[in-house]
């Protein structure tokens, strides 16, 4: 344990020395605030149309312009920053608990489990995850929760493949012998004994994995298969400013800005913990 | 290799079998009589058990018949035949894209090392994966077709057309593989052979080009397979942003039309055509690195 609080104190300290890594923290710490207070911040209602005032680009009124509709542009990104924040970490969590146990079951069993699993995760490769998900979208029907699970069903191959790996090599330590020679139950030995000593990589795949959810998200919601309007949501705010982008082509920079620096900052964080949990790896990859 | 198509084959039927809504009923539309319905489903052999449904969907397929789109009466393949060389254009110019700004920078961020041109690299690496494409795209259009004028906004036919296609498929795939040239480099150039190659005195460039850039290519290479489905799917989208008239565009118009053979088709293309390049990839590693033989 004392071990292991060490190198936890190491870890936060490599990553108080990374410049990059600590604006990307701040960035995200402002948009998780202001998603969590975003009636009390956004200027106006995200909804409130106003048609007198359409397609009326920034001004000291309206920072970021207006759309269509008449609606504050700011205010809908503040209020979409919601859906994309909630996509990533409920997809993220789908994928992370399927992809780690899958994959343990298959590192630590081996044999035809791990035949089985690996032969499944083979075939999901085949397709390209986004092409994945727009079918199971299709198929389920749009909405904020098809999207969260399309996206976790299709993303945790990598999380298996990864523990998988992990528990490969666990599998011969000393330590796991002991506890299997000790008699403990299979299920303790996976999840108390070898997944904690597994899981330092997996938290660097969550992060990034929220950035690709994000940007998944977002594709999704550009092909009118994400989230359903009147929500608003940074890939739907994009789509929409598409066929007007020659009068307003604030319509449909700004949520593109706002989606970019979201997922930068989380590829940052995921990079700069990757470079401080594994030491060995401080070239990025 | 055939339990991988047989699985691929399997889910995507499976997907389309799960999708709500009687297909006939969209067919024929909402006014049809029940006999009718009945009749159609007979002839498209609906009503026979899943496991033959699923048997005469390989059957055909292996005959490149797909079935017929509801939407343009005509055959899925047929509707497929006239599209895909506008998708496989995207795509090889996205790769192409890709890999020509991959490898200049990859390589020498790793020669120079921790230098401000590193930094600059590593920044645009994750600047790369942080862009949405179908933004990315319309940026380029607004900057490069309204304003400037360079470049046609949307459509096909000369080779204008494809340059901001191209750009927007292939800056992700660029900014992937600089990162693994980069740490592909990186690991080579500390080797035994490069310091000898060295020692022999042989020019930095011979020995950072021909003796380290071969042995970090292999890597590079196994992604080539991986990174094809990455852009297939890439173009699903960037030919909607770009209304390039391709197989990616037609499949999520199909979605939207309930055209769900059309979808079946295409994803199941796109699924096989990355199953056979990542054999190809296979064999020709074999052929590359002679310590790979296949038993």
């Amino acid at each position: 344990m004392s071990n292991s609080k060490k190198s936890y104190g190491r870890v936060i300290n490599q990553l108080k020395r990374n410049r990059r890594v600590k604006i990307a923290l701040v960035i995200l710490l402002i948009i998780i605030t202001s998603a969590i207070f975003a009636p009390y911040i956004s200027p106006y209602d995200p909804m409130a149309m106003d048609l007198s005032a359409s397609l009326e680009g920034p001004s000291r009124a309206h920072w970021l312009g207006t759309d269509k509709m008449g609606r504050d542009i700011l205010s809908r990104i503040i209020y979409g920053s919601r859906v994309s924040l909630l996509v990533g970490v409920v997809a993220v969590g789908i994928s992370g608990v399927i992809g780690v146990l899958l994959g343990s079951l298959a590192g630590y069993f081996g044999k035809w489990v791990d035949g089985l699993i690996m032969r499944i995760v083979d075939i999901l490769l085949a397709f390209p995850s986004i092409l994945l998900a727009i079918s199971l979208v299709a198929v389920l029907g749009a909405s904020i929760f098809n999207v969260m699970l399309a996206i976790g069903v299709v993303s945790w191959v990598s999380y298996a493949r990864l523990i998988r790996g992990e528990f490969l090599s666990l599998k011969n330590k000393e330590f796991v012998s002991a506890v299997e020679a000790l008699g403990a139950k299979t299920p303790k030995i996976i999840f108390k004994h070898m997944l904690p000593n597994a899981i330092a990589p997996v938290i660097v795949m969550a992060t990034l994995g929220m950035a690709g959810a994000i940007i998944t998200e977002s594709s999704l919601s550009f092909l009118g298969l994400g989230v359903q309007p009147p929500t608003p949501s940074w890939g739907q705010m994009l789509s929409k400013g598409r066929t007007i982008i020659r009068q307003a082509w604030w319509v449909s920079t700004f949520p593109g800005v706002a989606i970019m620096i979201t997922v930068l900052s989380f590829n940052i964080l995921g990079d700069g913990l990757r470079d401080a949990l594994d030491p060995n790896m401080n070239d990025y990859k | 290799m055939i339990p991988i198509l047989l699985g691929v084959s399997l889910i995507v039927f499976s997907l389309m079998h799960l999708t709500p809504g009687d297909p006939v009923e969209i067919m024929l539309g909402e006014f049809a009589q029940a006999a009718q319905i009945e009749e159609m489903r007979d002839s498209l052999g609906l009503n026979d058990p899943l496991h033959i449904q699923y048997f005469n969907f390989i059957k055909n397929a292996l005959k490149g018949d797909f079935g017929r789109s509801i939407h343009y009466n005509r055959d899925v393949s047929q509707l497929i035949a006239e599209r895909i060389k506008y998708t496989a254009y995207l795509s090889l110019a996205g790769m192409f894209i890709s890999y020509i700004i991959a490898f200049p920078i990859g390589i020498i961020s790793a020669i120079k090392r921790y230098t401000v041109f590193d930094d600059a690299a590593m920044i645009f690496a994750l600047s790369g994966i942080s862009i949405p494409n179908f933004w990315l795209g319309m940026m380029l259009i607004l900057l490069f077709s309204l304003k400037f004028g360079f470049f046609p906004a949307t459509g096909v036919g000369t080779w204008k057309h494809l340059v901001l296609p191209a750009i927007t498929l292939g800056t992700a795939g660029a900014a992937l593989t600089t990162r693994l040239v980069r740490s592909s480099m990186l690991e080579v150039i500390n080797q035994d052979y490069i310091r000898t190659a060295r020692a022999k005195g042989l020019r930095e460039r011979v020995v950072i080009y021909k003796h380290a850039l071969k042995n970090a290519m292999l890597p590079v290479l196994t992604m080539i397979g991986l990174r094809l489905g990455f852009i297939l799917g890439g173009a699903v989208i960037t030919e909607k942003v770009f209304g390039r008239p391709g197989m990616g565009r037609l499949m999520v118009d199909s979605i939207f039309r309930r055209d769900y053979l059309v979808v079946q088709a295409v994803t199941i293309i796109i699924a096989v055509t990355v199953l056979f390049a990542n054999l190809a990839i296979d064999i020709i590693y074999s052929f590359i690195d002679p310590q790979i033989k296949y038993e």
